[in-house]
């Protein structure tokens, strides 16, 4: 398993707090600069970039925000913002320090709402056993001593393991009824595959060894050799009905805080396992002895679950005992019941009451282990599947909230009445709602950890496919994301790291030669930067080299010349390029560039962009930038002929106001501009849209400098009004919108402003030659 | 035709047309399909759109696309004025219900009109032009057509009056 780097935080505040009740709101320092945070964010939308008196009071509201952080690099980073805002900024300066002083906000205030949640959960660690009293629930004893970060892996885990098994019991009847396919045999060789990936990092020794004498045996059915039926299916049957028990046990494990216990019927199981996969068949037991087969794990996990049950038949644990009566069963029932949902009450409750078991083969280990007194472990968080399409629905209704609350609050109508209990409620309703749509916006928000594990099998897998050694690293696993977004980020990952183990990471010998340690180093990690987060994957190999490159570039006739006024990032930016490559050409190439115009273009469809940074024989640094849901983006609100329109501030590298000579017209070409010697292509909004209205000079406008589908380009607007969060909706399809739409948005006015999409606009330019010929042609 | 309230009881809200004005004539939308009246209010335009799509507005969070009846007809847009009213209606879409909204010059008023009383459309000189017409409805002295509203928006061709009205297309 890859060294995790982040430690859990704030176990200094462990043995404090138990329950899963947040802490209360007002009290904790975190709570106020919460509400620092919210009134400073809420003053830096609503402040006027030309009007020095909006800007002195939301210096004043950041100064006090700037004291609450003192001492932490974000303290400096405020106090940066506060010293430029003090210096007497205004308009077009102003509003990139407003923001500036709005991303900060952003950022530092999802961590602060964060970090609560961090500390309560890290509160099951380290605290000293105490003896089990009605108290003692408000502190916690450790035995197995589990961070939080793997209860929350584990409890993922359970809830991934019961799905798949049940999916595995649906397969195999089926399979009994008309015969298997080979999608059947995949699939529950797939279920069993995941769970041993995960047993793995959880150290579920029983579960790794059964799930592999499992997949053992799938395997050779896969592969034709064995057929799915008879002595297979029953074994594979058993199998299943065992490892939901062994996740059953994890669950108690976890929940009481004991050692995994290993179980002496699971060695017997994976015997018989083997001995089927071996070929030697195994008395088939019949299918009422199956039945007992399950009814004995469901009595097992009973067993597990409630030691006190007076269980008085022994279970049985192999299929040589004939079929017990019903009684297990219901039993199981009861006892899964009592511990679904509030299960440390329960489980401690239980725990008090004398014990009187018939110590059975399956639980007799595991009574060892178990401390009677006290033994009180962390809770396996519930959680709720709920119908996506509700959650939207839930997110939207709370958009419009947002809105009509802002409408009303800053209504010109209120203002007039000065009441202190109507402002007071006011800023009540205001703050209740930003609440509100934290919350709706983090129900879609899951951390990236299951896509980065699931890049560190894929990396020891690769590891082992090219005999390269690696040392994969990744951080950040717990910053969260749309839960869409996560799913869309495995592809262009994948792709990514691809490339890192085929192209970049030398061989062993290779590295040694070149003086660096035989193990490349592969570095994966997810932080929030201002409203978005990237994803960074970086590596020690070699680096993206120019000449392959250039040489790949003019065979593909992406380049004419030599390229060699091409600066590196140009080069670098070639490998984005569809057509640069192909796998096979590019192994020959020992280059990099497999499906890079891929992950381009995934990272463009999910409004987010990709970056790289390379040093030949050192390293590169491929970053993606994404926003952090789909449903709301950063978006910078100009205006064209009294229309508003909204460019996600992602696609956006610069604002700047254009001198005339700036702007060029040759014949036959679109218009450029030149901003600091590059030139680049220029569109103007109001001829795009066939805005009515009179085209001001370019002097009098502004030109906004886009990032297109990898292409820079210049746009001139009439002005740049402001930056906003925006929650997207889509256009009606249909009334034949055009494409170079992405969207529209409601203003915090009620009005309606429609989003461009800045990947289409290139598309708009020809797509004859690239931004680098384009660029480089036009300079010559 | 009576319209006393004893007999409006027993009809059925089929029958029930909401009267609308548009240039000089008067049209009659099924009450079923409408969801609500609302004054006139800012509309964004949509660039590249067909002509007669207005734009969108923000109606209580939805963004809902307002069409132009007038030039969804073929005649020329007028100015709005006090009178002018967005009916919003809930039509089929290929992908289930659609909301939207239509400007109108002016809404009269809510009035049965009895089968009896509706005639079917007359020859008109297309195909597409009969298809949205579901009838002629007769009221008092006037005359009143009854549109298909689902047919009207779910077509996105050229302005179709001008065919309905023989009049030289746009």
């Amino acid at each position: 398993m890859a060294p995790r780097e982040r430690k859990t935080k704030n176990s200094a505040e462990s043995g404090t707090q138990t329950s899963s009740a947040t802490p209360a709101a007002d009290a904790s320092p975190a709570a106020s600069l919460a509400d620092l945070l919210r009134d400073a964010a809420l003053s830096v939308v609503m402040t006027d970039a030309d009007d020095a008196e909006q800007l002195a009071q939301l210096t004043t509201s950041l100064q006090r925000l700037q004291t609450a952080l003192a001492g932490s690099a974000d303290g400096e980073r405020m106090a940066a913002v506060v010293a430029a805002l003090s210096a007497g900024q205004r308009g077009a300066e102003a509003t990139a320090t407003l923001g500036k002083a709005s991303a900060l906000i952003d950022e530092i205030g999802i961590r602060v709402a964060t970090q609560p949640e961090a500390s309560e959960a890290a509160s099951v660690m380290a605290a000293p056993p105490a003896i089990a009293t009605p108290l003692a629930e408000s502190v916690k004893a450790t035995n197995a001593g589990r961070d939080s970060e793997t209860i929350e892996l584990i409890a993922d885990f359970i809830a991934e393991a019961s799905e798949g098994l049940a999916r595995v019991d649906e397969t195999l009847l089926a399979a009994e009824q008309n015969g298997s396919d080979s999608e059947q045999v995949n699939a529950l060789f797939r279920v069993f595959h995941t769970i041993k990936g995960v047993a793995g990092f959880l150290a579920l020794n029983d579960m790794i060894r059964l799930a592999h004498a499992a997949e053992t045996l799938l395997d050779r059915v896969r592969k034709g050799q064995m057929s799915l039926e008879g002595a297979v299916l029953d074994v594979i049957f058993e199998s299943s009905a065992a490892m939901r028990g062994l996740v059953e046990d994890v669950k108690v494990a976890v929940e009481r805080d004991l050692e995994f216990a290993e179980k002496v019927e699971v060695t017997r199981l994976i015997e018989k396992l083997e001995l089927v996969t071996a070929g030697q068949v195994v008395a088939r037991s019949t299918p009422a002895a199956r039945t007992s087969i399950a009814a004995a794990a469901a009595a097992q996990r009973a067993t597990s679950v409630r030691p006190q049950t007076e269980q008085a038949t022994p279970s049985p644990a192999s299929s040589s005992v004939p079929p017990q009566p019903s009684e297990p069963a219901p039993e199981a029932a009861s006892g899964h019941t009592q511990l679904t949902p509030r299960a440390t009450g329960a489980a401690s409750t239980a725990l008090r009451e004398e014990p009187k078991r018939v110590a059975t083969e399956a639980d007799a280990p595991r009574g060892d282990k178990q401390h009677p007194e006290g033994a009180a472990g962390a809770r396996i968080r519930e959680t709720l599947k709920v119908d996506v399409e509700r959650v939207d629905s839930i997110v939207e209704m709370i958009g419009e909230l947002i809105i009509v609350e802002s409408m009303v609050a800053h209504a010109p109508e209120l203002a007039q009445i000065s009441s202190s209990k109507l402002r007071n409620s006011l800023s009540q309703l205001t703050k209740i709602s930003r609440d509100l749509q934290d919350l709706a916006m983090r129900m879609r928000m899951v951390p990236v950890r299951g896509v980065f594990q699931k890049m560190a099998r894929l990396v020891r897998d690769l590891s082992r496919k090219t005999g390269k050694k690696v040392d994969f690293v990744y951080s950040g696993e717990s910053t969260e994301m749309d839960r869409s977004m996560v799913e869309r980020i495995e592809e262009p990952l994948v792709h990514m790291i691809r490339n890192a183990m085929d192209h970049a990471i030398e061989p062993p010998t290779e590295r040694l030669t070149s003086g660096k340690p035989e193990a490349g180093r592969l570095r994966l990690t997810a932080q929030h930067e201002g409203g978005s987060i990237a994803i960074i994957l970086s590596d020690d190999g070699r680096g993206l080299r120019r000449q392959p490159i250039l040489k790949k570039a003019r065979q593909q006739g992406l380049i004419h010349d030599d390229g060699d006024d091409l600066s590196d990032a140009e080069v670098h930016e070639l490998i984005f390029l569809p057509g640069f490559s192909t796998a096979r050409e590019v192994s020959e190439l020992s280059g990099r560039g497999v499906g890079m115009d891929v992950v381009r273009r995934r990272a463009e469809e999910l409004r987010g962009r990709v970056t790289v940074g390379s040093k030949e024989g050192e390293g590169s640094e491929f970053k993606l930038i994404l926003p952090l849901t789909l449903a709301i983006i950063d978006g910078m609100i100009v205006s064209c002929g009294g229309e508003n329109y909204i460019i996600p501030s992602l696609s956006i590298v610069e604002c700047l106001q254009p001198t005339a000579e700036m702007v060029r017209s040759p014949a036959g070409s679109n218009e450029l501009v030149n901003v600091r010697g590059q030139i680049l292509p220029m569109l103007r909004l109001a001829r795009l849209f066939d805005v009515p209205t009179r085209e001001l000079p370019p002097e009098q406008a502004r030109i906004i400098v886009l990032e297109s589908a990898g292409r820079k380009l210049g746009l001139l607007v009439d002005d740049v009004l402001t930056q906003h969060q925006v929650v997207i909706k889509p256009l009606r399809v249909g009334m034949g919108e055009s494409d170079l739409l992405a969207g529209a948005a409601i203003l915090s006015d009620g009005r309606v402003a429609l989003i461009l999409n800045v990947d289409r606009l290139s598309g708009v330019l020809g797509s004859k030659r690239r931004s680098t010929g384009d660029s480089k042609d036009a300079a010559a | 035709m009576s319209n006393d309230d004893s007999s409006s009881d027993t009809r059925s809200a089929a029958n029930k047309y909401m009267m609308f004005k548009l240039a000089n004539e008067e049209y009659g939308l099924q009450i079923l399909k409408v969801r609500e009246l609302i004054g006139f209010m800012d509309i964004t335009r949509v660039p590249k759109a067909p002509e007669f799509v207005r734009g969108v507005i923000n109606l209580r969070g939805k963004i809902i696309p307002v069409v132009d009846l007038r030039l969804k007809f073929g005649i020329e847009s007028a100015s709005t004025g006090a009178q002018t009213v967005i009916i919003v209606v809930q039509i089929a879409g290929p992908h289930g219900p659609v909301t939207m909204g239509i400007l109108v010059d002016e809404v009269l008023e809510v009035r049965d009109i009895d089968a009896k009383d509706v005639e079917p459309p007359p020859n008109f000189q297309t195909q597409a032009a009969a298809d949205f017409i579901l009838g002629v409805g007769k009221a008092e002295k006037r005359v009143i057509f009854l549109l298909d509203i689902d047919r009207v928006l779910s077509s996105s061709e050229r302005p179709l009056v001008a065919d309905l009205f023989n009049q030289p297309s746009v």
